[in-house]
């Protein structure tokens, strides 16, 4: 079960990278989210009251995601999706190239099963790579999600949990960077008209 | 008495959280600014009393969430001074704003909450007790100082601002994968196995290459918010285009506060992972940022972009010295932590008088300041002057402590090769520094900037006089050695 879990996180990652429209990636990105929080939620059962907190957390957080980003999405219109420099597939191997090599290099650590460990370790390069990737700002904040969506998964997996004050901690550190980088993003395109990252170029010595 | 530290730790974190929404109640701009003095100087009161009081009854370490160790006491009072001095002078950066990050009718307020509450997670960093608390206070740092990078509005403002927010929240998510993979692989649920001296315990008990791989981890995210090279890309940018009051605070207590964090860890995991491994890694750090930094520093640029370029040079120093980890060294350091501070914030501080009677200073390198204005040029001169580490800055001595140290650390070919880099960026600083008071053709300068640049000056010749006084017994006192003591 955890192993499919773990796949379809990865496809869903993957999928970031190459998908073109911003909505259908705050959909990914979303459900991707909501799967870790239903997973939580089904292990909660048989875990400690404090789990459950959190797996309600992860669940709030995925639904915050998908309404602050596909508000922001209807705030900044774009005529056409951004011109990616490198081009789809292009992109999809270089992530997973990048993927494949961290998992490989990460020793085990701990978690129940080495599918969970892959997945997390997988998810967190593949959303940094997004951050590098991609040329959209929005793009660069769904990535960071993706990331952080690895460390959820790990922690959800962990034998006894994480620290229920570290797991809202975290869930209440990415709602306030979200916001904070939605605003940038909202900034960015009313004074740049666009949302391509590529115009911040401007500062060099 | 003891008990009573914890209750003033919560009051220093606290009182800037309290500052900050109760300035948003009043829409009266004076009301604001009065109410920033006095919360400002409670803040830092309660900072420097927690601080002396744990000098002074030297408590055993804490093993919660809350730490008031003695390294913890130097970063503790360098950011209630440097945040004092910042709250007090961001009025006069206000009124000289125009356009905002934010709306017009409420920039203030949003200045100052977002000012409050990044100096609460400041002040908290030094005096976190567990490795998990601390990576939300760093990450919390983040959320409440990107806006603040992007305050001015400038397109290059929301450029450096954003640059900031991705490349320091994606370094931290990979510092925190690496908590992750430490704390599951302890296979010892609880909170506890998070605190610092638990953390040390448990590595003995976990494969060597997890430990290792967690390790490198967490010191390439942490490096990235440091702004070590080579992950130092958005660090001139963030500095130099951020109010000055918040260039200072990022400068002065926010780099050196992650690098206590990185510190911990080392002295945490260092002994699991044997030899000197950790310590080679913050040499390393160390000897790339200088070397990165030192070009820059020759080239001519608008000053606070020059003093951004300055901060990679010395957080590369202070790494040198934590790797070194001599008790000389290690003095060295505490000395370079203060100092670097101090000579920082007046540097940024000069800024907006500066700007304020020559908006060109904010594109073009600094020049002829001797003919425009003398309290200008002393303020300047003072700053660049003991940024460079000319002597009798105390910038000279720590740096003199922290080679020496490395010296005797036996490590000949790293102290070398950071004496010469050192002494390169030494002319380059120099060099800035001659160029901005010579040259050029005289500007006017208003009476109001002229004025401010003289109390600056004033009041940073007194304390780095102080911190040169500092120098002479700071090797072999107590705190370096309780300091020495702690990170072995």
């Amino acid at each position: 079960m955890t192993g499919a879990v773990g796949w379809l996180l990865i496809a869903l990652a993957l999928a970031v990278i190459v998908v073109r429209r911003r909505s259908t990636a705050i959909v990914v990105v979303a459900t991707q989210s909501l799967v870790i929080a239903l997973v939580a939620l089904a292990e909660a059962s048989h875990r400690s009251g404090e789990f459950m907190s959190s797996a309600l957390a992860l669940l709030a957080k995925a639904i915050f995601i998908a309404a602050v980003l596909g508000w922001s999405v209807r705030r900044t219109r774009q005529d056409h999706p951004i011109t990616e420099a490198l081009a789809a597939p292009v992109r999809l191997a270089v992530a997973a190239a990048i993927a494949i090599t961290a998992a490989a290099l990460v020793p085990r650590f701990g978690l129940p099963s080495l599918s969970e460990e892959h997945a997390t370790v997988a998810l967190v390069v593949i959303g940094i790579t997004a951050v590098i990737v991609r040329k959209a700002t929005l793009f660069q904040v769904l990535g960071l999600l993706v990331a952080e969506n690895g460390i959820a998964f790990a922690a959800t997996a962990v034998a006894g949990g994480m620290p229920m004050v570290i797991d809202l901690g975290v869930i209440f550190d990415v709602v306030i960077v979200l916001s904070v980088a939605t605003a940038f993003h909202e900034r960015i395109f009313r004074e740049f008209g666009s949302g391509d990252a590529t115009v911040l170029r401007g500062l060099r010595d | 008495m003891i008990d009573h530290l914890a209750d003033l730790a919560a009051l220093v974190v606290l009182m800037p959280l309290a500052g900050g929404v109760v300035i948003q109640l009043f829409a009266d701009d004076h009301v604001g600014d009065r109410l920033n003095q006095v919360f400002a100087l409670i803040t830092a009161s309660a900072g420097l009393t927690l601080g002396t009081m744990d000098l002074w009854l030297r408590p055993p370490a804490g093993t919660g969430l809350l730490t008031i160790d003695p390294v913890a006491v130097v970063f503790l009072c360098v950011t209630s001074l440097v945040g004092l001095a910042s709250a007090l002078l961001s009025p006069r950066y206000l009124d000289g704003t125009a356009r905002s990050f934010f709306s017009p009718r409420r920039s203030r307020r949003w200045y100052y909450l977002g000012f409050y509450c990044f100096w609460a997670a400041l002040l908290a960093v030094p005096l976190a007790g567990n490795l998990g608390l601390a990576w939300l206070l760093v990450e919390a740092t983040t959320a409440a100082s990107a806006p603040l990078v992007a305050f001015s509005g400038k397109r290059s403002a929301l450029e450096a601002g954003w640059k900031y927010l991705i490349l320091t929240t994606a370094g931290l998510t990979v510092a925190l994968l690496g908590i992750l993979v430490f704390y599951a692989s302890a296979h010892d649920p609880g909170l506890g196995a998070l605190g610092w001296s638990a953390l040390s315990q448990l590595a003995r008990h976990i494969p060597h290459d997890v430990v290792l791989v967690s390790f490198l981890m967490m010191m390439a995210g942490f490096a990235a918010k440091i702004g070590w090279a080579p992950v130092h890309n958005w660090l001139p940018d963030a500095h130099s285009e951020s109010p000055p009051p918040v260039s200072a605070l990022l400068s002065a207590a926010l780099l050196p506060s992650v690098m206590l964090i990185a510190w911990r860890v080392k002295i945490a995991l260092g002994p699991a992972l044997g030899g000197h491994a950790a310590s080679y890694l913050f040499i390393g750090f160390g000897l790339l940022s200088l070397a990165v930094a030192v070009p820059f520093l020759w080239r001519p640029m608008p000053l606070k972009r020059l003093l951004a370029y300055s901060s990679l040079e010395h957080m590369g120093i202070i790494a040198l010295g934590i790797g070194f980890g001599t008790p000389l060294a290690i003095a060295g350091v505490v000395l370079h932590v203060a100092a670097h501070g101090a000579a920082k914030a007046l540097g940024f501080y000069t800024a907006t008088p500066l700007l304020a009677s020559r908006p060109s200073a904010a594109k073009l390198p600094v020049r002829g300041l001797a003919m425009s204005s003398p309290a200008l040029a002393g303020s300047f001169a003072l700053s660049l002057g003991t940024l460079s580490g000319v002597p009798p800055s105390p910038l000279f001595f720590s740096e003199l402590f922290i080679l020496l140290g490395g010296f005797l650390a036996g490590q000949l070919l790293a102290a070398s090769l950071a004496a010469l880099l050192l002494a390169l960026g030494f002319l380059g600083l120099l060099h800035a520094l001659l160029e901005g008071l010579l040259g050029g053709r005289r500007h006017r300068v208003a009476i109001r900037a002229r004025r401010a640049a003289g109390v600056l000056a004033g009041f940073g010749a007194t304390t780095l006089s102080a911190l040169v006084a500092l120098a002479f017994v700071l090797p072999g006192s107590f705190l370096v050695e309780a300091i020495v003591k702690w990170a072995s």
